[in-house]
């Protein structure tokens, strides 16, 4: 089986992909356009090895299932092969969230305007990438939609720019709300229902090297029909519910503690409730200003 | 060995090489110590020859992230280490470390960048019972609650089924003998205990150093499953180049080997640690523990098998028959653990059970 | 109230070297790096927390050292306060007991 390997810069990491399902390698040179792709050479280093392949006969061609392996073993079980693009994203996050423990890892979404970064943190369905993906499609440059990345040293917030996962009713949302969005291929019944990938702007693509500070963390919580509301949070608050947020907090120890605690005391922090993007986006425009 | 070795192996050996090596062999270093589960480790050794500030930033990141991943288990570990002392506080019994934590409590220079999954103690077997009532009154709770699993450990194997902490989900180890009681060549645990040697002015013990190094033979030796089988390796190196510089070592070990019915897996031990990482075991010892092992052709096999089962768990370091290898020494660590009459049915057993988990998964 | 306090003498409170606390903003929060447990703390916990953190003491010079962070409180309710701060604490895994 021939295999042909994609080399790039996904934000600060560098990253191998081989694949044989065509699908994922389409969907890369789509959504992954305007990266640094490389060769491989004796003077490159390479971070993270995936590959996503059929497992074996059984699997592969009988029951049509595809399994992701990194570095050559696999922690996780086979999924159909449909989903084969979803199960590169899946398994760079979860290589990420265990490998790397030189800077703190936050489950939360990053955009950034005027040098400053809006983090946003939240449960699975609390709409978070769908605000983050309104936000990017307006002028804020995009950091992240699901792994904020805080340099341990110097506290500031790192880019690893990203397609935007979009679920379900947010795909068609934030089709509608941003004409220009570039979607890749549409993937339905995954665990998370019908999923879909945003790709991120020339902008913050080219950007990436650009880091900076961090200067509000929301917690945003869309209901439907609701008014658009910011409230102000305890700081102590704010630090325990990032940490229990973070992928890697446990294995940070004080390190994470102390960067944590710095992040929060140079932010403000909020919780924030909404039912319309476009207010939502206005709100955070003039905090922004 | 002189075939070709892995780069790990030669950079463990000789860490100078470190300083020759492009971005694409530190590449593949940092895989192989990372599955391995020696990378850590290998930053230890590289800090102590002074070779860590020549290795490339790309590079030493990753060896930086195990170490504090590491560093943050051991106090994980030191946490574990209180709560079961203040259990122990209630007996009065030595807490008798074993493996990896034991490593920690002796600080022998193994503990160092090591990764730990549970902790592993020694109680007379008369006080088990006693020993487990403690532990379920301070939050433990038995896993295995399948009648036949309760029935295998209590009856046949060196420990009770494996403890689980109910808030902390961390995991005890509660043994009586360093190995199963059907075992070819049980060693007298009251030999161990009257050894042990007591680590800190609190209730911290851990087995003499022969007894360390035997122990971690025997285990390495008569294990089954080999993802390990590297850093175990890699420990009993350590652990020999640290005791080599007690007085009569050698001689203790030579004879504790054969007080405790140990000599094979000794002779493993210092086989393969010499092979593998050029260990320097004196050449008396190494003639000794050969007289163990007098069948030329069952050596020449167990080479065959050991030396690739036990290379770095990882694609690039797989040789022809690695896998058969590691299949032959799993069969036969059930073999010399169990008598026939108990491993037929219990092998069975456990591939039914397998061939259940797999069309569950499905 | 005497009794009492000679019989808390019989008792040192130390913090583990292994705890971090810190202010931030206007709020306070400690660490653990041996069980990995982060809590809130009120202005009182944080300077009890700081204090064993610098010394071991026993209650009575506990009790003294407290006494400025809680000036509305009389005696029996300062003690009952401190005795909830440290079982919190102890609890928790920030501090130990030993004996004096």
């Amino acid at each position: 089986m021939d295999s042909k390997g994609i080399l790039l810069q996904i934000g600060p990491f560098t990253v191998r992909l081989d694949s044989c399902i065509e699908v994922v390698n389409r969907s890369v040179h789509k959504l992954y356009e305007g990266y640094n792709f490389f060769e491989e050479k004796p003077d490159v280093f390479i971070d993270f090895y995936i590959r996503i392949d059929r497992p074996n006969f059984y699997r592969g061609y009988l029951r049509s299932q595809v399994q992701c392996y990194v570095d050559g073993i696999t922690p996780f079980k086979p999924l159909p092969i449909a989903q084969s693009y979803p199960f590169f994203e899946w398994g760079l996050n979860w290589i990420i969230a265990s490998h790397v423990h030189y800077y703190l890892l936050i489950h939360a979404a990053a955009v950034e305007k005027n040098g400053h970064v809006l983090v946003l943190c939240g449960e699975p369905g609390a709409g978070k990438s769908t605000l983050c993906a309104a936000l990017a499609s307006r002028g804020w440059r995009l950091f992240s939609d699901e792994m904020a990345v805080i340099d341990l040293k110097t506290n500031e917030v790192i880019p690893c720019v990203r397609p935007i996962s979009l679920k379900n009713k947010a795909i068609d949302l934030i089709g509608d709300f941003y004409p220009g969005a570039i979607f890749g291929e549409s993937f339905k019944d995954t665990a998370k229902g019908t999923l879909s990938h945003l790709k991120p702007s020339k902008e913050s693509v080219k950007r990436f090297e650009e880091r900076a500070f961090c200067k509000w963390v929301v917690f945003p919580q869309y209901r439907e029909g609701s008014e658009t509301c910011l409230t102000s949070i305890e700081k102590d608050k704010t630090v325990i519910e990032l940490a229990k947020n973070s992928f890697n907090y446990n294995a940070l120890g004080s390190l994470g503690f102390n960067s944590l605690c710095d992040m929060v005391e140079r932010s403000h922090c909020y919780e924030f409730e909404y039912s319309d993007l476009n207010e939502a986006i206005t709100l955070f425009d003039e905090l922004a200003c | 060995m002189n075939t070709q070795n892995p780069l790990l192996i030669s950079v463990l050996i000789n860490p100078e090489i470190s300083l020759d090596l492009n971005l694409q062999q530190w590449d593949l270093l940092i895989r192989q110590a990372r599955r391995s589960g020696v990378l850590a480790r290998f930053g230890f050794i590289l800090e102590d020859k002074g070779l860590l500030s020549s290795v490339p930033s790309v590079a030493l990141k990753h060896i930086q992230s195990t170490q504090t991943y590491a560093y943050q288990m051991g106090m994980s570990l030191k946490w574990e280490i209180y709560c079961i002392q203040k259990v122990f506080d209630t007996l009065e019994l030595p807490l008798v470390f074993l493996k990896g934590t034991a490593y920690t409590v002796a600080n022998n220079v193994a503990s160092a960048g090591r990764f730990f999954s549970d902790v592993d103690i020694l109680v007379p077997e008369d006080k088990i019972v006693e020993v487990e009532r403690a532990l379920i009154h301070g939050g433990w709770k038995s896993t295995h609650l399948d009648a036949y699993d309760q029935r295998f450990y209590r009856e046949w194997m060196h420990e009770i089924p494996p403890m689980e902490h109910v808030k902390r989900h961390t995991s005890i180890d509660v043994h009586h003998n360093i190995l199963p009681k059907t075992s070819r060549f049980c060693p007298n645990p009251a030999l161990l205990l009257a050894n042990i040697v007591k680590v800190s002015d609190k209730n911290a013990w851990v087995l003499s150093p022969e007894d360390r190094v035997i122990h971690s033979a025997t285990h390495l030796f008569h294990e089954g499953e080999f993802d390990h089988g590297f850093r175990d390796l890699s420990d009993l190196d350590l652990l020999l180049k640290e005791f080599n510089t007690i007085e009569l070592f050698w001689e203790n070990l030579i004879n504790r080997a054969g007080e405790l019915d140990q000599q094979l897996p000794l002779y493993y031990a210092l086989r393969y640690t010499s092979l593998f990482f050029q260990t320097p075991v004196p050449n008396f010892v190494l003639s000794v523990s050969k007289q163990w092992f007098p069948n030329k052709v069952h050596e020449v096999s167990m080479d065959w098998l050991f030396c690739r089962a036990l290379m770095p768990n990882h694609p690039s370091c797989e040789i022809f028959g690695t896998g058969f290898a590691r299949w032959v020494l799993y069969i036969r660590s059930h073999w010399i653990k169990m008598p026939f009459f108990l491993l037929v049915p219990h092998l069975c057993r456990k591939g039914w059970l397998r061939l259940f988990e797999q069309e569950e998964q499905d | 109230m005497f009794l009492l306090v000679s019989l808390f003498n019989k008792v040192k409170l130390s913090a583990y070297k292994e705890v971090d606390c810190r202010k931030v903003g206007e709020s306070y929060l400690a660490y653990s790096n041996l069980n990995s447990e982060t809590i809130s703390l009120s202005y009182f916990a944080y300077c009890m927390l700081l204090s064993l953190i610098s010394r071991e003491m026993n209650m009575s010079d506990l009790m003294s050292s407290q006494a400025q962070y809680a000036k509305e409180l009389n005696s029996d309710e300062l003690l009952q306060v401190l005795e909830k701060t440290i079982n919190e604490l102890v609890i928790h895994g920030f501090i130990y007991k030993l004996p004096n």
